[in-house]
């Protein structure tokens, strides 16, 4: 008997002694939207508010409750908000109160309008409409009432209200200094008052009637020494005494993350909820990290953390999550990503996930290849899952020296990477392995206005040295009249160094996608160089010294300009989406060269040395699936699919602009008659763009735009990462400048270029 | 004796441990990075490297760069420097104010020295006006095989001043009654010095023309704010082979690199050390 209790005994402390795989208890998701819906952002919570056990839930057009234990509750209902204001009509939503962010104390709601600067109190709850006060208009600057309607040139960042005081952190548009402060008004008069505080990120209840600051230099945020950000200070505010009183510094926080923050009298704790994690200070001593969330942006224009109880709400445009911060239940296995986002593909595959909690490390940046392998062989960062982009990081390199899972044994990834275009295949496959998930590609490369060189009969140009003959053409004189309302390319300053930059970047592409050894001793450059050297177009360009002009001044001849149409541009990406009259132009390098276009490839890979593999393999997995099921994203890594894409948005877009029409129609009838003939220029112009909607606008993506798509992924080579661009040594940046000032020839810069070219090659064998 | 010996060990000890630390261990861990292939597991694959290494031609340019360059200095310092130390011997007490001036350069920091080169030696500087005042074409000094030019003359200008100050020092222990009595038998001048000033500084010039040589092959840094980390081919040297590959975390080669060198450095220094050894016998 003795020995059977003793086993037990030992058997329960062994049990004890094992951490939780599993969440920790009361951990869970409240409310969940779909990721793929693209209306989750009207559905999504808005504010949060805790009132001892009574967690309420600003979200849609309700206000929710909910108690550990219970079930989610509607409170009241049918309320305009920030989100669905605009939906209404301006007959409908004038005057009406609205919900922007809720505080409850004791059960009584007090409401911040942000849309006309105001607050109010709901006074009663009837079948679940609420009967609330008259408004308190605050004392700002930055309200503008017109005939119509009064709107604010003012952006609420966060707020809090303690008594019968409101704090609130934003931007003043109207009269404020531009950054971010903080502004103090009394609720009760709407009286706005003075503050001595600056620098504020975030600021919480605290007990005896002060609050808790997260504050920082705004001077001097960034060390250039560590090259990271300094740390942010936790401190006391009394606002009675104006003073402040620093505690500790906060550190382990990205930059811009230190803002949403609440403290829990009950518990004498100070919570800090930052991207996919919950930090804590019991006592406002020894911060640490108390658990993980799915959310990785949370913003509300009030709070996006509030506490219940023990535990802690946040929020993001996907779901409201309760946690229970407890350092002693956080989990043993979690899942981190190097360089990825938030995608709704992200969050599906965090929901299959489970227990597993997947957060980003963001404060980690790797500069080459070889950085990223020394910090993965050495297991520091302890990176889980790492996301690159093909031309800035040599992924040959990482495959090479094993820095790579082999992921071949899931069905799952290698199905869907087969029937991915070939040239994406063979970039994340060595010897027959798969090693990575290819998840996104977009190409770069000129576009020309094609409705533009319609209507003028300009040749479209094939290769460079024509696109430089198009250039030295339009620059003359006897074609002056076009220059009215056509530029040639869409920017300010010397066209020349615009054009030698992209043909330099675009030869090396070129070079490398054929496998040749890189040099600018051959034809091909001397010839393109030697079209450039005659390139004159002084006569087109807009010179301006940005010196000698304010910070936010745009002078004249640049306003104009921009307001002209380009012939050409060298920024627009290449993908499945409208760039309206701009057509993909790949040019060739010469005449003898095949058209090509760099196409920019990001993947994912799972560290071999990772704690979590299994859970690293299935995160990819179910991202796979995710991904499967975005339309646009499949038809740009895979030629297989090429049905067109409803506009889900084109039906509501057209009630829209009908009503648009019928409301200019009216005015026109209500007019002055002086006015008239503008308004109706208006209209007429509004109505051709309508009838041009009903054909452009049925779909998203449309049979012409799959169509120019595949014909330019038949020139689709993979970009990789430059030789002569690494940005570890600017010697070519100096040699490039010295023979664009003149200061070198042209064969003295092919000679020590070449030169410099072949060093780097040869060192790298 | 045996206390004092236990004694010893014991004050010997922090410094031994230091050794140890900063050296010796490094010094072996270095020798195991040169022998593993730089993947994730880091396996050992003995001399591969090194052998992968000496095939490389940028290694050997590099190899072959540093020692011309050093074998253009050193010479050049130590020639130079005796000269100069001869001729303030013979300025006596007002050979210290150009003594001084001889040393400037070599306190003065090397990016401050480097401005005033850039300044000279730009393509529109005032080397090349007076060059193209001659009728002669401007000369891309920065920019071509002609950077050796400035990079050796600033060597040399920044580090003659030491070696001044050490032969200096040598030629003033020269008792002066040689001299006297050599004058009194009848030598010349360069008698005199054949005779008795080059066997009396012997020891000392050997020591100068070790530190010259070891100098010179660290000659980088002047190369690299000039050219970057791929200057012209002629001046591409093995420091910047080990810092380009330093700088690409490619430990294996950086080791296998410096290994190799100091093997080359150790011959050389070994010849020289035993042509002067057995010269010594002979005196």
């Amino acid at each position: 008997m003795k020995k059977i209790l003793s086993f037990m005994l030992m058997l329960a402390l062994f049990i004890s002694l094992i951490p939780p795989a599993r969440a920790a208890q009361g951990d869970l998701t409240l409310f969940a939207l779909d990721p793929q819906d693209n209306s989750r952002w009207e559905k999504a919570a808005i504010d949060l508010a805790g009132d001892g056990d009574t967690l309420y839930i600003l979200m849609g057009d309700k206000v929710y409750t909910w108690q550990p234990g219970g079930e989610m509750q509607v409170l009241i209902d049918g309320i305009l908000t920030s989100r669905n204001y605009y939906e209404a009509d301006i007959e409908e939503r004038s005057g009406q109160p609205v919900f922007s962010s809720l505080f409850v104390e004791d059960g009584k709601i007090t409401v911040l309008d942000t849309m006309v600067g105001s607050v109010f109190t709901v006074e009663s709850i009837d079948g679940g409409k609420a009967v609330c006060s008259e408004p308190v208009m605050l004392e700002m600057d930055a309200r503008i009432e017109e005939e119509d309607e009064t709107y604010l040139n003012f952006q609420f960042e966060r707020s809090m209200l303690a008594g019968n005081t409101l704090f609130v952190i934003g931007y003043d548009w109207e009269s404020g200094s531009g950054d971010q402060e903080l502004f103090v008004w009394d609720i009760t008069t709407g009286e706005r008052k003075e503050t001595s505080l600056e620098g504020v990120q975030a600021m919480c209840e605290y007990k005896d009637g002060k609050l808790l600051c997260v504050t920082c230099d705004p001077q001097n945020m960034y060390d250039s020494e560590t090259q990271s950000y300094r740390p942010w200070t936790l401190a006391i505010y009394d606002p009675a005494a104006d003073t402040l009183e620093e505690v500790t510094q906060v550190g382990e926080v990205r930059y811009y993350d230190a803002r949403n923050i609440v403290y829990s009298e009950e518990n004498d704790t100070f919570y800090l909820a930052v991207s996919n994690k919950i930090y804590r200070m019991v006592g406002l001593e020894n911060f640490e990290l108390a658990a993980y969330h799915p959310a990785s942006s949370m913003w509300a224009e009030g709070k996006a953390v509030a506490a219940v109880g023990n535990q802690v709400a946040v929020f993001d445009e996907y779901g409201v999550y309760v946690r229970t911060p407890d350092p002693a239940q956080l989990p043993t296995a979690t899942l981190s990503i190097y360089n990825y986002y938030d995608t709704p593909e992200h969050m599906q595959a965090v929901a299959a996930l489970g227990d597993i909690p997947v957060f980003f490390s963001d404060n980690t940046y790797f500069n080459s290849a070889q950085e990223m392998g020394q910090a993965l062989s050495s297991g520091e960062n302890q990176l889980d899952i790492l996301s690159v982009q093909l031309d800035w990081i040599d992924f040959n390199r990482l495959m090479e020296k094993g820095y790579c899972y082999d992921l071949s044994g899931s069905e799952a990834l290698t199905s869907y990477v087969k029937e991915l275009y070939p040239f994406i295949q063979d970039a994340v496959t060595q010897d027959g392995k798969l090693m990575a998930l290819p998840y996104t590609v977009y190409g770069s490369d000129w576009h020309y206005n094609k409705k533009a060189f319609e209507e003028l009969n300009l040749p479209v140009p094939t290769t460079y040295a024509e696109l430089i003959a198009l250039m030295n053409e339009w620059a003359k004189e006897e074609n002056s009249e076009n220059w009215e309302e056509y530029t040639l390319l869409p920017d300010e300053g010397e066209y020349k160094p615009q054009v030698f930059y992209d043909f330099f970047e675009d030869y090396e592409q070129y070079m490398l996608s054929k496998g040749e050894t890189l040099s600018l001793d051959t034809d091909t450059f001397r010839s393109v160089m030697g079209a450039l050297e005659t390139m004159d177009t002084e006569n087109v360009e807009v010179m301006v010294d940005w010196s000698e002009v304010g910070d936010d001044e745009v002078p004249e001849e640049v306003e104009e300009l921009w307001n002209k149409e380009a012939l050409v541009a060298n920024y627009y990406s290449i993908g499945l989406y409208n760039q309206g009259d701009m057509v993909p132009l790949p040019l060739r390098i010469d005449e003898n060269s095949e058209h090509f276009i760099p196409m920019h490839l990001s993947v994912l890979f799972v560290n071999p040395k990772s704690k979590n593999i299994d859970a690293a393999v299935k995160y990819l997995e179910e991202l796979a699936k995710a991904y499967r099921k975005n339309t646009q994203n499949l038809m740009e890594l895979s030629p297989n699919y090429n049905e067109p894409v409803l506009n889900e948005y084109y039906e509501d877009n057209l009630e829209n602009m009908e009503n648009a029409v019928a409301r200019m129609e009216k005015e026109i009838e209500e007019a002055e008659p002086i006015d008239k003939p503008a308004l109706q220029e208006n209209l007429d112009s509004y109505k051709e763009m309508v009838e041009e909607y009903k054909v452009t606008g049925r779909y998203r993506i449309g049979e012409d735009m799959i169509e120019l798509y595949r014909d330019c992924m038949q020139y689709a080579v993979l970009a990789r990462p430059s030789v002569m661009n690494n940005g570890e040594d600017d010697s070519f940046f100096t040699l490039r400048q010295r023979y664009l000032d003149e200061q070198i020839t042209l064969e003295q810069f092919i000679t020590e270029g070449s030169s410099k070219l072949r060093l780097i090659q040869l060192e790298n064998q | 004796m045996f206390h004092r010996k236990k004694s010893l060990w014991l004050f010997l000890l922090p410094g031994l441990i230091g050794l140890m630390i900063f050296y010796v261990i490094p010094f072996f861990g270095g020798i195991y990075f040169s022998m593993t292939d730089g993947t994730i597991n880091n396996q050992l694959v003995g001399i591969v490297n090194y052998k992968e290494l000496w095939q490389n031609e940028v290694f050997q340019l590099g190899l072959k760069n540093t020692l011309e360059l050093s074998l253009l200095c050193a010479p050049t310092i130590f020639v130079l420097s005796f000269v100069l130390s001869a001729m303030l011997r013979s300025l006596k007490d007002k050979s210290l104010s150009f003594r001084n001036i001889l040393v400037l350069p070599y306190l003065m920091p090397t990016s401050a020295l480097l401005l005033i080169w850039l300044l000279l030696f730009d393509y529109g500087g005032v080397i090349n006006r007076i060059v193209s005042s001659m009728g002669l074409k401007r000369v891309l000094w920065l920019e071509s095989a002609a950077l050796r030019v400035p990079i050796v003359l600033m060597y040399v200008w920044k580090n003659v001043g030491f070696s001044v100050v050490i032969f200096s020092a040598a030629l003033q222990a020269i008792p002066e009654a040689y001299y006297e009595f050599a004058s009194l038998e009848g030598a010349n001048p360069l008698q005199k010095e054949l005779k008795i000033t080059l066997p009396q500084i012997l020891p000392t010039a050997f020591l100068v023309f070790v530190l010259a040589w070891v100098n010179a092959f660290k000659i980088f840094k002047e190369i690299y704010f000039i050219g970057g980390a791929y200057p012209h081919d002629a001046v591409y040297t093995l420091q910047h082979f080990m810092n380009n590959k330093f700088a690409a975390l490619d430990y294996q080669d950086v080791t296998a690199a410096a290994y190799s060198f100091a093997v080359i450095v150790l011959v050389l220094f070994g010849v020289l050390y035993m042509s002067r050894a057995v010269r010594t016998n002979d005196v």
